[in-house]
């Protein structure tokens, strides 16, 4: 019965440990030239991939802008 | 049985009531529009620029980035299609980047919400007593006589052109308090520059600056995320759980210290 028990929580566990350790990778690559390689334990949605690439051709790309009236 | 069931359609229909009047505030009279230029990197010339919205109701406003608004609704709209996520980056890319934040004021509070990386976060803060003090120069902007008036907020000196031409009390970010409408507002270092650009009338609902899914902090807090996020590479989420960054020849520039300038320093 223990064995069973056993057998019954590593199969029901085993499963749920390799979920946890699932690994997805993500390149975000900018206008600029930098990407951000970014690792995940979820798949992202494709709302979440846009506003990280978003996030970071603004964080890198547009730190310098051309503005004629700029002091 | 029928108790139970009459209670679950209470509960739900009140919820719902709730989720409604949280949304709208009301209905905006006026919208004006404030362009605005910021920088990010004080040793660098040149600005970012940014498009804002000032919708304004009775006593209340809400003030928001228009290329934001404009480029989150085409977003909406081609996720909803199915459009291929590389196909939307290329289409959104052409609106530029919007700041994320919103601000709606009434006359006893400012709630301001932002958006940092994938992570919403909201505080609420008592309309701040500006202590404007108002001085005798005076210019014309769009046609307006404006005066001008000074005062100390979150760590600047913000010299602001306002209009008894327009008896709003109002402004662009968190300003208001003036005998009339505030048309220019820069900080001392001019940093950051609002300036009006038009206006017109306008009937839209006032919506909250939150929803459900914004996490409520306070304004210090928000202030150290936030300078982390635009410094650090930090992503307040919690979901990444490695972050890597190369420049174009393939060279880890994780540790480069990214230059920001917070519009509020406290």
């Amino acid at each position: 019965m223990k064995k069973l028990i056993l057998l019954s929580l590593i199969i029901i566990i085993l499963p749920i440990m390799a979920l946890a350790q699932q690994e997805y990778y993500y390149a975000f690559m900018t206008t600029c030239g930098r990407t951000a390689w970014v690792t995940t334990h979820h798949e992202m949605s494709a709302e979440e991939q846009l506003l990280y690439y978003d996030h970071y051709e603004h964080l890198y790309c547009e730190l310098q802008v051309f503005d004629p009236d700029a002091p | 049985m029928k108790y139970k069931l009459f209670f679950f359609f209470a509960f739900l229909f009140l919820s719902c009531q709730q989720v409604t009047s949280q949304d709208t505030l009301g209905t905006s009279t006026h919208r004006f529009q404030y362009a605005c230029k910021y920088k990010r990197d004080s040793l660098k010339k040149g600005y970012n620029n940014d498009l804002f919205f000032l919708d304004r109701g009775n006593n209340i406003s809400r003030f928001y980035s228009r290329i934001e608004y404009l480029k989150d609704s085409a977003k909406t709209a081609m996720l909803a299609a199915g459009e291929n996520v590389y196909v939307i980056q290329e289409e959104l890319r052409v609106y530029g980047y919007g700041k994320k934040y919103v601000i709606v004021k009434t006359p006893e509070e400012i709630v301001f919400s932002d958006l940092l990386v994938t992570s919403r976060f909201y505080y609420k803060e008592p309309t701040p007593d500006f202590q404007w003090s108002l001085k005798q120069d005076t210019c014309s902007i769009l046609g307006y006589p404006c005066q001008k008036a000074v005062c100390q907020y979150g760590g600047r000196v913000w010299t602001a052109w306002f209009t008894t031409h327009i008896p709003i009390s109002d402004g662009p970010y968190k300003f208001s308090g003036l005998p009339g409408l505030i048309l220019k507002i820069s900080d001392e270092d001019q940093f950051f520059i609002f300036e009006l650009s038009g206006m017109e009338d306008c009937h839209v609902p006032l919506l909250q600056a939150y929803g459900h899914n914004y996490n409520k902090i306070d304004k210090k807090r928000y202030l150290q995320i936030s300078y982390r996020v635009w410094t650090e590479n930090f992503d307040p989420s919690g979901n990444v759980k490695s972050f890597r960054l190369t420049d174009a020849q393939g060279r880890d520039v994780t540790d480069v210290k990214i230059p920001y300038i917070p519009i509020e320093l406290y």
